[in-house]
């Protein structure tokens, strides 16, 4: 999925202060039907302050959002059926198993079927617990949330954190999990401070840094090939006079059987030639591509944001 | 949504220590009746009269009352109401609850109707017990009801006595689990809904001694089940005293109910 869809959220000048700190700071983003939107900034930045205003979890102190065209909070209730919610460090009654907790909420969400509730605690890999859920470790709480989450099929998943205090394999399953669900038409809407772990499934970021919103864009977009390359050549020496003493060569680091190579797009084949030509075995050029970490460091690296060439907003 | 939050409540074990504690209550006033204590007390007419002749069930159902309202029962039911609010709270399900159920309206009477469905429940658990294990160890024979609070031997009825004493009593702790709702609202652990809340009733009950104030107090009517074993009744007495108590919780809920629908709900 991609999303190219209608907006399914969005925020208008969101704003929330604590006393005298100010968390978010006139959010405004829009994520469209059929995104894995990959919500992401340090620890701190704002992201589950906006996930919760969201949710109406707090009030925002100016500003508005809209869910599936609905105001919220003010019309939250009427959305609720149509969304999943997975919270930062997801809560559920301690004294009742993992399925009296989903059947509770089933209820509660009219859902009477008994299967239904078994056919998702299979699929999140909890049928059959009988423990209860004060006995669940993190990772087992993680994928129960998720378990109620989509237990009313939403056509909208908000995750805050999903992959907190999972181990790999969690990790994995988790991300399979949303990757089939996005392929089954449902919009997510994912928060994280780990960014590999995103950039592999998300189609758009948002990026928050200190209360504001200062990147929005597609993933492929945002993480084009760079300037930078990989060489694979011999013998050494040659090849570091080369590098040395062409122009078109803006830097270059060298690794234990590779350099890195820093040029324009435009120069590597007539860099290829130059090495070629002065008798240097080429085994390799490989295009590095920029990761969501290498983005996300370039415009939060320091105070003064530098959006570069990036969708700033 | 009533039923989930009863469900949720008897799945908790705090809430039964709650009865075991008016059970418990009920086996001490027994023991202590049984032990061959002194009971005489001295009436009106400055003789004194023996007791122990005159225990029999109604009389164990009404002493229980006196003895567990100054204190302990208020201790149970806002115990109970931290169960269903704070407890909420600070592990982080009422933040599930919202994001799933949604409606903190909705969410909120049916919290409310749950605790004085269980308060009521408390009440009438007390008093069963008390007169069932009453008339397993005194019988239910003598005429005569001794007013634990006005000893003077009076003719029991269940319509005027013990029903309007029982029924008061509820509306009584209804109101401490007003309180308490509005306490808990505000607190972040259970053990701060229960101290506001009794330090809360203790401090007013103190300020009742002011002649001034004590109509303005809703702790100056918590007594008011007593009445009920007073000859006559004076139901006049009685019934505003409810009717105040009850507007005090309306009072109480409604101010409850301005902040939680205005809480951040951080945890």
């Amino acid at each position: 999925m991609y999303g190219a869809g209608e907006p399914v959220i969005q925020t208008f000048g969101l704003t929330k202060s604590f006393k005298n700190k100010l968390a978010v700071d006139g959010l405004s983003l829009t994520v469209h039907r059929g995104d894995i939107y990959a919500f992401l900034g340090q620890n701190g930045a704002g992201k589950s302050t906006t996930i919760k205003m969201l949710l109406g979890l707090l009030y925002p102190s100016k500003g508005y959002a809209e869910i599936l065209n609905t105001k919220v909070p003010g019309e939250l209730c009427k959305v609720l059926p149509r969304i999943g919610v997975v919270t930062e460090s997801p809560a559920f009654y301690p004294y009742l198993t993992g399925e009296e907790n989903l059947s509770l909420y089933g209820g509660l969400l009219g859902i009477k079927d008994k299967k239904k509730i078994k056919d998702t605690l299979e699929r999140v890999g909890l049928l059959g617990v009988k423990q209860k859920v004060s006995e669940y470790s993190q990772g087992m709480r993680q994928r129960l949330a998720l378990g109620l989450a989509t237990l009313n099929g939403p056509e909208l998943l908000m995750l805050d954190e999903p992959t907190n205090g999972l181990d790999p394999q969690g990790i994995y399953e988790i991300k399979s999990i949303i990757r089939d669900m996005n392929k089954n038409g449902v919009t997510i809407f994912l928060s994280s401070h780990i960014l590999s772990e995103v950039q592999e499934i998300a189609s758009r970021v948002g990026v928050i840094h200190k209360g504001k919103l200062i990147a929005e864009g597609l993933v492929s977009e945002l993480l084009a090939f760079g300037d930078r390359i990989t060489v694979m050549a011999s013998p050494r020496d040659l090849v570091l006079k080369v590098l040395k003493e062409n122009p078109i060569v803006k830097d270059f680091t060298e690794d234990t059987d590779k350099f890195i190579i820093y040029i324009d797009k435009e120069n590597v084949s007539t860099l290829n030639r130059e090495m070629v030509n002065a008798g240097i075995d080429v085994f390799a050029l490989i295009p590095v591509r920029s990761t969501l970490e290498d983005f996300f460091i370039s415009i939060t690296g320091d105070d003064n944001v530098n959006s570069g060439t990036l969708q700033a907003i | 949504m009533l039923i989930a939050e009863l469900y949720k409540l008897f799945k908790q074990r705090q809430v039964y220590y709650t009865f075991l504690g008016s059970l418990l209550l009920v086996v001490a006033l027994i023991i202590v009746a049984k032990s061959g204590a002194n009971l005489e007390i001295q009436i009106q007419t400055g003789s004194n009269i023996d007791l122990r002749p005159l225990i029999n069930a109604y009389f164990v159902m009404g002493f229980t009352l006196t003895a567990g309202m100054p204190f302990l029962l208020p201790l149970f039911v806002s115990l109970n109401t931290s169960n269903i609010f704070t407890r909420e709270f600070s592990e982080g399900t009422m933040r599930t609850y919202l994001v799933r159920v949604g409606g903190r309206r909705r969410i909120f009477i049916n919290k409310v109707m749950a605790n004085f469905i269980i308060t009521v429940l408390l009440v009438a658990f007390t008093g069963v017990i008390s007169f069932s294990l009453g008339a397993i160890f005194f019988g239910t024979e003598a005429k005569t009801f001794i007013s634990p609070l006005l000893p003077i031997p009076i003719p029991f009825s269940w319509e005027d006595n013990f029903l309007p004493a029982y029924l008061c009593s509820s509306v009584c702790l209804m109101t401490i689990a007003s309180l308490s709702v509005l306490w808990s609202v505000t607190s972040g652990a259970t053990g701060e809904t229960l101290l506001k809340t009794l330090s809360t009733i203790i401090i007013l009950s103190l300020f009742s001694n002011i002649q001034r104030v004590r109509p303005y107090l809703f702790t100056s009517y918590l007594d008011i089940w007593n009445k009920a074993w007073s000859d006559p009744i004076p139901w006049a007495e009685l019934n505003r005293g409810s009717l105040i108590l009850l507007l005090y919780s309306l009072g109480f809920l409604v101010i409850a109910y301005i902040i939680f629908s205005r809480k951040d709900v951080l945890s």
